[in-house]
């Protein structure tokens, strides 16, 4: 997925079978760790993620690095090999923040942006992919504003029926090609997907 | 004791959505069985094929036992004569007299007569199509298993097969495989906590 001319823009996201990033009560407990979706990416040089999250996401992952004892009290458990590395990399990479509210970040390589338009000049650049985070606001954003090339999946086995759906924000029609249908552990599926828009756009 | 599949296979775009796949009920996005199968559909024949040799009996609600009637009735074909020769089941308080060969009109209450059915019947009892009567099926835990293909198109609006449950499902993936080049076959078995 190297390329010199364009970025492209990956979202790897955690859902439900019915499409579901969270529960109705705002859980999201099949969920094993948030470290998962990196592990499906090639390399990349940059996040990007919407402001509504970015608080919990950075107070989350400073944790892994700084104070894995709050970590371990957040997570129940002791944090996984998997989860030290996200964070060292996630420190190392620029974070690209959406937000027009939000003004201060704590995570050492945060950096706010006001317009998703901005975003298509971070797509021209030379470099390696990009990584969309989440949450579900800002991935529906870049699919509705064609800028989100692929779509990584973990499908977890459950359906939820109501809480916050991944793709509630989808405003119009998309047409996607399958790139890969792949069982992984847990009973999850790992499915990719091309979004014909972004591919369209690139090509133009 | 019978298995209540819920296969056919079922058709769903990647964001859940199960209304109106071949465009005759007038929603605005329906036809997205074509438009987004493509040649991917003779593949999805196959699996469809393969699905009805392999079933006991269909269960079906009124509306997708109307819509498969009038498109299997007439033809002949390994998958015609099946299909036509097979015990078909359908939920209706209103349907009387059906034409299409060996049908039986369920006509009270569906989560009696189904629970009924699947004690009466041994191997799998599919049922195809049919989101409304298999959202209330899914909901009182009479499912057991899933076959979805799911089509690489994000809809963005419409009647999702999960829409009316009130508690979570879990389920254990038993298989995940591309058909032909973008459809995704998946195939789940409910887990039904005793």
């Amino acid at each position: 997925m190297t390329t010199t001319s364009s970025r492209p823009f990956i979202a790897a996201m955690q859902v439900t079978l019915d499409g579901y990033i969270l529960g109705p009560e705002g859980e999201a407990d099949w969920v094993d760790s948030w470290a998962d979706g990196l592990e499906l990416l090639p390399p990349v040089d940059a996040f990007v993620l919407g402001g509504g999250m970015f608080p919990d996401y950075e107070g989350f992952w400073a944790a892994i690095l700084h104070g894995p004892a709050a970590a371990s009290a957040w997570l129940g458990r002791d944090p996984y090999a998997r989860e030290f590395t996200y964070a060292r990399i996630a420190a190392e990479t620029e974070h690209l923040v959406l937000s027009t509210t939000l003004s201060h970040a704590t995570w050492p390589t945060g950096r706010f942006i006001r317009d998703i338009n901005e975003l298509r000049a971070v797509k021209g650049q030379a470099g390696n992919a990009v990584y969309a985070v989440g949450g579900p606001g800002l991935v529906t954003s870049l699919i509705n504003s064609g800028l989100l090339d692929e779509l990584r999946l973990i499908v977890h086995p459950v359906a939820v029926a109501g809480g916050k759906a991944l793709f509630g924000g989808v405003a119009q029609r998309q047409a996607l090609d399958l790139l890969k249908t792949e069982p992984a552990r847990s009973s999850r599926v790992n499915l990719t997907y091309r979004l014909r828009a972004a591919t369209a756009a690139t090509a133009a | 004791m019978g298995k209540i599949v819920m296969s056919g296979p079922q058709n769903v775009s990647l964001d859940g959505v199960v209304q109106d796949p071949d465009g005759e009920e007038g929603f605005s996005l329906g036809g997205w069985f074509v438009q987004f199968g493509g040649n991917d559909l003779e593949e999805w024949n196959k699996v469809a094929l393969d699905e009805a040799l392999g079933a006991e009996a269909w269960l079906l609600g009124r509306r997708s036992y109307e819509f498969f009637g009038v498109r299997w009735r007439p033809r002949s074909g390994e998958l015609a004569d099946k299909i036509n020769s097979m015990p078909k089941y359908v939920v209706s308080s209103t349907l009387e007299d059906p034409v299409w060969n060996n049908s039986t009109v369920l006509k009270g209450d569906v989560v009696t007569e189904v629970s009924k059915l699947k004690r009466q019947l041994d191997g799998e009892i599919v049922v195809p199509g049919s989101y409304q009567l298999g959202r209330t099926l899914l909901e009182h835990d009479l499912v057991d298993e899933l076959r979805l293909i799911v089509f690489p198109v994000l809809l963005g609006a419409g009647e999702r097969l999960f829409g009316e449950i009130s508690d979570k499902k879990p389920m254990r993936l038993l298989d995940a495989r591309t058909i032909g080049e973008s459809l995704a076959y998946l195939t789940y078995g409910l887990v039904h906590e005793a």
